[in-house]
């Protein structure tokens, strides 16, 4: 088996247990790690940086605008649109998330 | 004996919260806690030039004071945050410019402005931070005290 095999398969382990949160992501159910931690920016004003972690193989064909709907948790019926894709090169994605209306 | 500084930034606090601007009463003067909710006001300190205007030295000279202070518009919103943000800061500007709003001082400026933009949260962020200057007289030994 070759490293990067070794690597897919560990993820898909990793994320058949912490990936908690299912969300639809442009109509197509996926399941994540979702964070939305305190930030501040400028100088003191607070914020939240919400964001959702996948497995490479459900974020193909995501861009910038694409939408992204919490289907779980407290956050359940959340919209986001997707501002940032962020493949970290191991087999994960982070989307960078900005909260609609 | 307090300055006349301490005086100055409430006047100016009430005056923007009595000018019911989109920020309403969330007008903070050189706070130390993060803003939580939007659009918000943020006054703060810039500086001060001060100029002795008659001789002698001593404690009925008259002091010339350029007070400079910054309003900063806080704004933070998915859609037309920068013309929000600019909307804010005509505001601002518009209750500062009424004469007398600050009783003491003879004219406040607007000094310039700049802004910036952040986009790493959940909604765009947007500031302009509007600079002012405060021109006012004192003696010298009653700098609390405006003449």
């Amino acid at each position: 088996m070759t490293f990067a095999a070794a690597i897919a398969r560990a993820n898909v382990a990793v994320f058949r247990h912490l990936a908690d949160v299912r969300a639809s992501l442009d109509n197509v159910a996926v399941s994540g790690v979702y964070d939305n931690p305190y930030a501040t920016a400028l100088n003191g004003m607070a914020t939240r940086q919400p964001r959702f972690q996948l497995l490479d193989q459900y974020a193909v064909r995501t861009v910038q605008g694409s939408t992204l709907r919490i289907i779980d948790g407290a956050q359940a019926g959340t919209r986001y649109r997707v501002s940032g894709v962020e493949p970290d090169g191991t087999g994960v994605t982070t989307l960078l998330l900005e909260r609609q209306p | 004996m307090s300055h006349y500084r301490s005086t100055l930034r409430e006047a100016i606090r009430a005056a923007l919260v009595a000018a019911a601007t989109s920020a309403g009463a969330r007008v903070y003067v050189n706070p130390t806690d993060d803003r939580t909710r939007f659009p918000a006001l943020v006054l703060e300190d810039d500086g001060e030039a001060q100029r002795a205007l008659t001789m002698p030295a001593g404690a009925d000279r008259v002091i010339e004071r350029r007070y400079t202070f910054t309003v900063r518009a806080e704004v933070q919103q998915v859609a037309g945050y920068d013309d929000a943000r600019d909307t804010l800061a005509a505001e601002v500007e518009s209750a500062l410019a009424t004469a007398g709003v600050v009783s003491g001082v003879k004219a406040i400026t607007p000094a310039g402005c700049d802004f910036s933009q952040d986009n790493g949260g959940e909604r765009p962020i947007a500031v302009a931070t509007q600079r002012f200057e405060a021109l006012y007289f004192t003696t010298q030994g009653a700098p609390g005290v405006p003449i």
